[in-house]
């Protein structure tokens, strides 16, 4: 019952910023057009939430924004969950050198300042690494980066699931009938490894989003023009003590987006018990 | 002792490669210092930058730009930071002094408040009160801090004027926004860590004894069950202070705080490698050496992992 109302706001957000380009269509607002004569509106039939520092509408900002912000984060989870299972798993099932080993490097990854030294890995060029000049080259970047140093947390519970399952019946059961540990990783532990996974999943997602926009914030993840809710909040930053409501937005939309992200959480891991 | 002095040898170990991966990533990144110049003074010609590249050794091979580096840093010589002009380590010094102040404040207010309204919810557990205490705190995990700290920039000093906007060092007024923006971020994660130890430490045999022998909630509460819950809480205190450096990056970013996260920032901002590779390497060494103490810390409060 408690997963209904995170999910549904989940739902209205995501599915309001992917549609960004109708909705802002039928309303005749653009996200990328400047309009120096009509700067700092306030709210209006128009523009639903008035113009920013460029005369661009704010709530077209806000879609098109959070669809960049959703896409980031939506993509970075998925690769580090999928990180995260497969060391998890294979760390838990193999035990011995294996497990010290990629529980070693968990630990190191934790270990880091991640902030600090996402800022140096963003500050990277990659033309200087060979690969060519891309449109979406930050939105890629961005994404890699973060999924790259987010997967501890998947890889721990994923490794501690294994474990507990590991000495299971059905388990020493399928291991004792000759079943080949490929198929018993397939059949039975990914299976029951999922539901932990998930509850991680909404987790990282929910602290990935926090960081990019923290990285855009610093004018390093997703930069202007392109919207993101971080980079929308450094513009912002400038006009506060006249316009803050420029500033109020973009972070309520993080806030409501990571906060319905941590309540999912939080319910299914209590459901479980 | 040998356990002590195999983490010792751990930390030197993970400071070398990290230096040399933040060394080689640093190569990567757009510009050198030669280009810089370049750039500022229109009257050098291609030969003075490539005579200049040969006096700094920027023709060199990567990695034994790196062991010159590492010999030079060894013997206590960071280099210069073409940002400010001085020593590498005479710019990090006075901001190093800063972060931690900044830090030290927002944990000592952070944990005077946690910790009680942590044993609170864990004594009132599946209670509304514990039910408004979660959110409260799944609320304060979902806010960006720099967001938290923008927000009450609008409310304190652009619309009612009570607190200055920017932090200044000399003015301990203007510091109460900055600590209190760091102390927030780190309440709620510090407050459900102490209710889910709490909420162990509970359930012990020990604990239904006290109770029934007369002793009040209070001191059982404190004296029999927070003693147990004691390591568990410090130890992540001290864990999670690799996570509170990096919030401090964008926290002294929006306050104008001179410390090492934005020190950070503007070195990586303004290519100045020597001060960006420094600065790294210290706050690594910070969140390595928080580590150790919490690993010390844990073996002191818990007699059961002494033995």
């Amino acid at each position: 019952m408690k997963k209904s109302l995170p999910l549904a706001l989940l739902a209205i957000i995501t599915l309001c910023c992917f549609l960004s380009g109708p909705i802002t269509g039928i309303l005749q607002v653009s996200a990328t057009e400047a309009d120096i004569l009509a700067r700092f509106q306030p709210p209006s039939a128009t523009h639903w939430l008035g113009t920013d520092e460029l005369g661009r509408d704010l709530f077209a900002r806000l879609l098109t924004g959070g669809r960049v912000s959703l896409t980031v984060a939506f993509l970075a989870t998925l690769i580090a969950c999928t990180i995260g299972t497969l060391i998890g798993v294979i760390a838990g099932w193999r035990g011995g050198i294996a497990d010290a080993a990629l529980m070693r490097l968990t630990d190191f990854l934790i270990a880091l300042p991640a902030l600090p030294l996402l800022i140096i890995l963003s500050a990277v060029d990659i033309q200087k690494l060979g690969l060519a000049p891309h449109a979406n080259a930050d939105l890629y970047k961005i994404t890699l980066l973060i999924a790259l140093l987010g997967w501890t947390t998947v890889a721990r519970l994923a490794r501690a699931r294994t474990l507990t399952l590991k000495k299971m019946e059905f388990i020493r059961a399928a291991k004792a009938l000759g079943v080949k540990p490929a198929r018993i990783i397939w059949r039975h532990i990914l299976p029951n490894v999922k539901s932990t996974v998930l509850v991680a999943a909404a987790l990282a997602a929910g602290n990935i989003i926090l960081v990019e926009s923290a990285l855009s914030f610093l004018g390093l993840g997703i930069k202007p023009p392109a919207a993101s809710w971080g980079n929308m909040l450094s513009n912002a930053q400038d006009n506060i003590w006249e316009h803050a409501s420029l500033a109020i937005w973009p972070g309520m939309m993080i806030f409501i987006t990571v906060l319905s992200l941590n309540f999912l959480a939080d319910a299914v891991q209590e459901e479980k018990g | 002792m040998t356990g002590i002095f195999h983490r010792f040898l751990q930390m030197t170990g993970v400071l070398l490669l990290m230096s040399l991966a933040v060394f080689m990533l640093i190569g990567l990144m757009p510009g050198d210092p030669v280009d810089l110049m370049l750039a500022g003074n229109p009257q050098m010609t291609p030969e003075d930058a490539a005579r200049l590249r040969t006096l700094y050794g920027l023709d060199q091979p990567l990695f034994s730009r790196y062991t010159h580096w590492l010999a030079t840093a060894l013997s206590g010589d960071m280099g210069y930071s073409r940002l400010y002009g001085q020593p590498v380590l005479s710019v990090i010094g006075p901001r190093l002094l800063n972060t931690l102040a900044l830090m030290g404040s927002a944990l000592l207010f952070t944990v005077i408040a946690a910790i009680p309204l942590g044993i609170y919810a864990a004594h009132h557990k599946h209670t509304r009160r514990d039910a408004a205490i979660n959110v409260a705190t799944l609320a304060g995990l979902s806010a960006p801090p720099f967001w938290t700290g923008i927000m009450l920039i609008v409310f304190c000093a652009a619309q009612n004027n009570w607190l200055p906007a920017s932090a200044d060092m000399g003015n301990p007024v203007s510091l109460i926004l900055p600590v209190v923006t760091m102390g927030l971020a780190s309440l709620a994660v510090y407050t459900r860590h102490t209710r889910s130890a709490m909420v162990g430490a509970l359930k012990a045999d020990h604990i239904r004894t006290a109770r029934a022998k007369g002793c009040s909630v209070p001191r059982t509460l404190w004296h029999h069950a927070f003693r147990n819950a004691a390591a568990p809480v410090l130890t992540i205190f001290m864990l999670d202070l690799g996570v509170i450096s990096g919030g401090a990056v964008t926290i002294e970013t929006v306050f104008a705080f001179p410390g090492m996260g934005k020190l950070m920032f503007d070195a990586v901002m303004g290519n100045d490698y020597n001060l960006a590779l420094a600065g790294f390497l210290v706050l690594t060494t910070l969140v390595l050496i928080a580590n150790f103490i919490a690993d010390i810390l844990y073996r002191y409060l818990d007699p059961r992992v002494r033995a």
